[in-house]
């Protein structure tokens, strides 16, 4: 068993960057074998990385049993680092095209071992606003990301809403939720 | 009547020989708009916010780029935004969703009181989302279209209150069912530039 984290947050003293180190410690706890994959300090490239690191990248995920994604929700979706990694590594270049399930076929292969696919992400603003705002980011993992991983693969969403007006306890509540649910599932 | 526009431009111009911007340029030129052309693709524009740029985020001066900063302004005066981008997956490129998260920042896109959201880009009435699906519409639709929602709807929290919100979509890019579908996609293209 082994668990792919990836951190996408270009600030190392972030709220965001102290979720994945508990992510981190809970799954090495509970004997998940993580590997933290930081973007910002691998300075991966969302819109032009190399092949070799595509590849490298693939692999892990490949490897992987769990993967699980920390980053902050940007305008209710995925920021731009997190978004240009899984076009690449997991889309690879190519779009999916009706009739033609093909095209999504090297993506399902490299996703393929995976009991669950997590997503531990903040918030700026509240569930009210962000439900007002469509929640882009959940319905890319409900819709397009879990989609193509295998039939009996959970989709897991760890949200923390209103991060922008939290107090530490909210945030120490938090990371309590992530390291309970983490546990359960690995 | 004449409108000032923003055109960001997110298409790879080595897609489909640049198909989509000379379509929507084509239209745009029978139309007296001022337009302000961003081209996301000219340049090399670094889509990833920086460390920079987030830890600045919250202090009252976000800009601290000169490419975001330029990009800020010319946003700031503009009364319709147009976005035009080919879909990945069902959402907007990563270069599309970069130069958002990286322009529109708190003093230009929003202000925060007391934690609370308040517009920012009031001045902005029309907004108009131009997108090439290559999935079907259904199936755009079944994902609940999260690149539309981003632009139209999460913006629609931060621009005039009565904008004016407008998708215009081409969906399914099979060869065999473009034609007719490419002819509506171009009418409608038209219909919604000219009337701005």
């Amino acid at each position: 068993m082994s668990t792919l984290v990836v951190l996408c947050h270009p600030v190392p003293e972030s709220f965001v960057t102290a979720v994945a180190a508990q992510v981190v410690e809970t799954l090495d706890d509970a004997g998940a074998e993580p590997r933290l994959l930081n973007l910002y300090a691998e300075e991966f490239s969302p819109t032009a990385a190399g092949a070799a690191v595509v590849e490298a990248h693939g692999e892990e995920l490949r490897n992987a049993n769990a993967l699980v994604l920390v980053y902050p929700t940007w305008w209710s979706g995925l920021p731009a680092m997190l978004a240009g990694w899984l076009e690449q590594v997991v889309a690879g270049g190519s779009t999916p095209r009706p009739g033609r399930p093909e095209t999504t076929a090297s993506s399902r292969e490299l996703l393929a071992n995976l009991r669950y696919v997590a997503a531990v992400t903040t918030h700026g603003s509240s569930k009210y606003v962000n439900a007002v705002q469509g929640e882009a980011g959940l319905h890319f993992m409900r819709h397009s990301m879990h989609p193509l991983c295998p039939a009996d693969c959970r989709l897991v969403w760890l949200a923390f809403y209103g991060s922008d007006i939290s107090s530490m306890a909210d945030r120490r509540a938090f990371l309590a939720r992530v390291d309970r649910r983490l546990r359960k599932l690995a | 009547m004449a409108v000032q526009v923003v055109l960001v431009l997110a298409d790879d111009p080595a897609v489909d020989d640049g198909g989509l911007r000379r379509a929507v340029e084509a239209a745009l030129a029978t139309t007296d708009h001022a337009i302000d052309v961003i081209d996301l693709y000219a340049g090399d524009f670094n889509a990833a916010m920086t460390t920079a740029g987030r830890r600045a985020y919250h202090s009252g001066q976000p800009l601290v780029e000169p490419d975001v900063a330029d990009f800020g302004s010319r946003v700031r005066a503009a009364e319709a935004l147009i976005f035009v981008y080919r879909a990945r997956w069902t959402g907007m490129p990563p270069r599309l969703k970069g130069f958002v998260d990286r322009t529109f920042v708190p003093g230009v896109g929003f202000v925060l009181v007391d934690g609370k959201l308040q517009r920012g880009l009031v001045g902005v009435r029309r907004l108009v989302a131009i997108t090439i699906h290559d999935r079907s519409r259904s199936e755009v639709l079944r994902s609940r279209d999260y690149g539309r929602r981003i632009l139209l709807r999460t913006f629609g929290l931060i621009v005039h209150p009565r904008c004016r919100r407008r998708n215009v979509a081409l969906y399914d890019t099979r060869p065999e069912r473009a034609a007719a579908a490419r002819r509506r996609f171009a009418a409608k293209l038209d219909r919604v530039l000219v009337g701005l």
